[in-house]
């Protein structure tokens, strides 16, 4: 295969490409279509509608938020008070979209998001692929002390005392418990996977929002054990007095105001994109730091847990912990795969097909031309025989056309040759007349009547002639060559014209070069061809004063005799002498355009040549030459 | 028929041309033959007789021939052969005062038939010319006083009355009268009246 051939198909892959590329914007438009309901529905839902009004003015500023189940608004969420903070305090409108990890990188690769909050496994994530920056640590109230780090939670209903380690979790219902969209599903993956649950197949997960439902369920014995965040339950099981309630794999330290059945990581940071400016950096980070400063009332904060804002952490720990964090997303959760990533997987799984297919294609070619190399030899012998059994019909062919051509040329002539034998019919008509005449008027002379009885037998002659020219011109057969003298082909078919040349009132000049050696011809083909360069030297001149047609034989190199058919008309025009030769072409009305293109292959059919080129003053010339043979060659010379 | 008439054969062919001439030659008439139309104009020189001619001859065809010899006023019938005529161009030589056309190969008969024909016409039309150069001779010699009797007597009108509208004597107009007659050559005011009648057809009488 040619680096041509390959260079084509790859040509091929690029249109698929953007054919992929698309799906990558279909899900940046839902973020905008989010954004634009956020905003609209945000002047409703506002305390200050005047105040909103204005700032709606405002430079808007996009904040993604990562949660797995959509949400509508910030109203009711732990989120709420932040927001209305950072859009009372400053020039900006803070957008918060509410986006699912796939919505948040698709977001991201596309910049439409200022700023992101996610949890720190997935921002560890986003942080290499789009450079953000964090910036501040969210913090959680426990009783009072403020955390900045979380944990995952594992309980157990008492009575099921089998469950007493992690890894006896397998083949279980787990509930997880997310409200508020606040937990760290990667986070759990990694701490399910750590455990020996390696993926979902041996372990069920299902998501339940609502706290007191789970309970309910894990109470019924539907689930074996809940997950939740770190201190989630904790109000909750020391309001409720549920002692039956246990947690599995407690660990200890960190002085955490809550069990823990996990390792502690970072609560979830706020980080930058690449392009925000430190000015609305620096805005963003000190209004939500003095969020501590400015708490709500008592009522309010125990119905509504909010979110507080800590200095960014150090996050060493957590890369040691999960370097491998993107592979886990990879291997378990497929489905909050990044479109980027897929697409990247897409085009190189459809760029290693087409190589491979390019690789099939080249081991299948290769081989059909080791089996067409063998087989093309045996054709070959096939096609030279088939070939030559062609070239021997096209002789017959184009014999028979001559003969077709010559029949429409005496068609043609027709009116012509009909004056020509009206001729000496009516003089034999006339002479026999007249003698009958004298013999019955009984003054007979004998001698004038055996004269004029003679002069009748000419007649006849001149008329068998032309009968017998006639017929062997349209005569059908095969061409056989003889040695013929040209200059006696030219005074026979002049002869044969002179009707017409005579009506066409056409002066013929012959310019014949004498002792001519012979040559080798098919004497009626070359005089058709002769009469048909004749014929059309004469209807070129029609308009023309005093036409004329001059006929001249000569030696040509010793090699060739020429003979030009030489005429006064009106002469070839350039785009016409290219395509005259042409079969079909014509610039007659009633003319086949044939006589051209049959008087060029009788000529090649000779061994010469047929050209047309257009005299330096007035009308054209057609010349032919026929090779002279050997032995005439070599006597000539020697002459 | 005058016997000087001669048959004037113009062909291109001389086969058709000699063979024209035998036949026309049967008939004991005299023959001049021509290979084309401008040999012919040539040397005519005003004899009596009548043309036979091919159409498509080279040079000058039979139809310009005829244009010319219209326009220098030659009057000899002119008989058309043709190995290939049709309607129209028959139509055309006919029009213009042609006195027969006829088809190659010819029926003799038809041909000798037209030649004999054309030559009673130029024979008929040489003598009404030569009697109208004899009437156009007497009327000029009268006097123009002899040319107003002459146009009365004709009217019919007696002596007394011509004496009278020309305000001379009666014995005037007798003597007037009778030069006239005798410049006229009419022996009676009939044959008077028949030379005047002759005369007013060519146009003579002014």
């Amino acid at each position: 295969m040619t680096a041509i051939q390959l260079r084509l198909r790859i040509l091929i892959l690029l249109p698929i490409f953007y054919l992929i590329i698309p799906p990558l914007f279909a899900a940046s438009s839902t973020i905008k279509e989010q954004e634009k309901e956020v905003t609209e529905a945000s002047p409703s839902g506002d305390k200050a509608p005047a105040q909103t009004s204005f700032l709606t003015k405002k430079r808007n500023i996009t904040i993604g938020i990562l949660s797995q189940t959509p949400q509508k608004s910030i109203k009711g969420t732990p989120w709420q008070f932040s927001f209305e903070r950072l859009n009372k305090q400053s020039q900006y409108n803070f957008i918060p979209l509410f986006l699912t990890a796939k919505q948040l990188n698709s977001a991201l690769a596309n910049d439409e998001l200022d700023f992101v909050i996610c949890d720190a496994i997935y921002y560890l994530m986003l942080e290499k692929k789009y450079g953000l920056l964090r910036l501040l640590t969210r913090t959680e109230q426990y009783s009072e002390k403020f955390m900045t780090s979380e944990g995952l939670s594992v309980y157990t209903w008492d009575k099921n005392s089998d469950i007493t380690r992690l890894k006896e979790l397998k083949d279980k219902n787990i509930g997880v418990v997310d409200s508020n969209s606040s937990i760290s599903w990667l986070f759990l993956d990694k701490f399910l996977f750590n455990h020996g649950l390696i993926d979902k197949t041996n372990i069920n997960i299902i998501p339940i929002k609502d706290m007191e439902q789970a309970l309910i369920l894990l109470q019924s014995g539907t689930f074996d054990a809940i997950i939740s965040k770190s201190g989630f339950l904790d109000k909750h099981i020391a309001a409720e007095k549920m002692e039956n309630l246990r947690l599995i794999n407690p660990r200890r330290g960190w002085q955490a105001p809550f069990l823990h059945s996990s390792v502690l990581i970072p609560e979830w940071p706020l980080s930058k994109a690449w392009y925000i400016d430190n000015q609305l950096a620096n805005e963003v980070v000190s209004l939500l730091l003095n969020q501590h400063g400015n708490k709500l009332n008592e009522t309010t904060a125990f119905f509504l847990p909010q979110y507080y804002w800590d200095i960014a952490q150090n996050y060493n720990a957590l890369n040691e912990l999960f370097s491998f964090s993107e592979q886990i997303e990879a291997d378990n959760n497929p489905e909050q795969a990044s479109w980027p990533q897929k697409i990247q997987y897409w085009i190189s799984f459809i760029i290693i097909c087409f190589l491979v297919a390019i690789l099939i294609m080249y081991l299948r070619s290769s081989r059909d031309l080791n089996n067409r190399l063998t087989t093309s030899k045996e054709s070959l012998e096939q096609e030279i025989k088939e070939r030559q059994h062609a070239q021997e019909q096209a002789l017959t062919h184009q014999a028979e056309l001559a003969h077709v051509a010559r029949l429409s040329t005496m068609g043609e002539m027709a009116s012509g040759l009909a004056h020509e034998l009206n001729q000496p019919l009516s003089a034999i008509h006339t002479y026999v007349q007249g003698c009958i005449r004298r013999i019955n008027m009984g003054n007979a002379d004998l001698d004038a009547i055996v004269n004029a009885l003679q002069l009748t037998a000419q007649q006849a002659d001149r008329a068998g002639g032309i009968i017998r020219r006639l017929r062997s011109f349209v005569r059908k057969g095969e061409s056989h060559k003889t040695y013929s003298e040209i200059n006696q082909i030219v005074s026979e078919v002049t002869g044969f014209l002179e009707t017409q040349l005579k009506n066409k009132q056409v002066n013929l000049i012959l310019d014949l070069e004498e002792d001519l050696p012979p040559v080798l011809a098919d004497i009626i083909q070359i005089e058709q061809v002769l009469i048909n360069l004749l014929k059309n030297g004469i209807e070129s001149m029609s308009g023309i004063e005093k036409p004329s047609i001059i006929v001249t034989t000569r030696r040509c190199n010793h090699k060739y005799i020429e003979l030009c058919v030489i005429d006064s008309g009106h002469g070839i025009s350039k785009d016409k002498l290219k395509r005259i030769f042409n079969p079909f072409f014509t610039t007659k009305n009633s003319g086949m355009g044939m006589g051209l293109s049959i008087s060029s292959s009788i000529i090649e059919a000779h061994d010469g040549k047929l050209y047309a080129e257009n005299n330096t003053e007035q009308g054209a010339r057609f010349c032919l030459t026929l090779p002279i043979t050997e032995e005439h060659l070599g006597s000539n010379n020697n002459e | 028929m005058s016997n000087d008439a001669i048959v004037f054969i113009v062909d291109d062919d001389e086969a058709v041309r000699q063979s024209t001439a035998w036949l026309v030659e049967s008939i004991g008439l005299k023959v001049t033959t021509f290979t084309c139309a401008d040999e012919f104009l040539e040397n005519y020189n005003n004899e009596p007789g009548c043309i036979v001619m091919d159409v498509r001859m080279p040079g000058m065809s039979g139809l310009e021939a005829q244009e010319e010899m219209k326009s220098r006023g030659m009057t000899l019938p002119l008989i058309f052969i043709t190995g290939h005529g049709d309607v129209p161009m028959a139509v055309r030589a006919l029009k213009r005062g042609a006195f027969d056309f006829i088809e190659k190969p010819f029926n003799d008969q038809l041909l000798l038939d037209a030649v004999q024909r054309g030559l009673k016409t130029n024979s008929e039309a040489m003598e009404s010319l030569i009697q109208n150069e004899s009437i156009d001779k007497r009327i000029s010699s009268l006097t123009p006083r002899e040319h107003e009797v002459m146009m009365r007597v004709t009217e019919g009108k007696p002596n007394k009355v011509i004496a009278h509208e020309l305000n001379v004597s009666i014995k005037t107009v007798e003597v007037h009268r009778a030069r006239m007659m005798e410049k006229m050559e009419a022996s009676s005011v009939a044959q008077l009246v028949k030379t005047t009648i002759q005369a007013s057809r060519n146009n003579i009488l002014s």
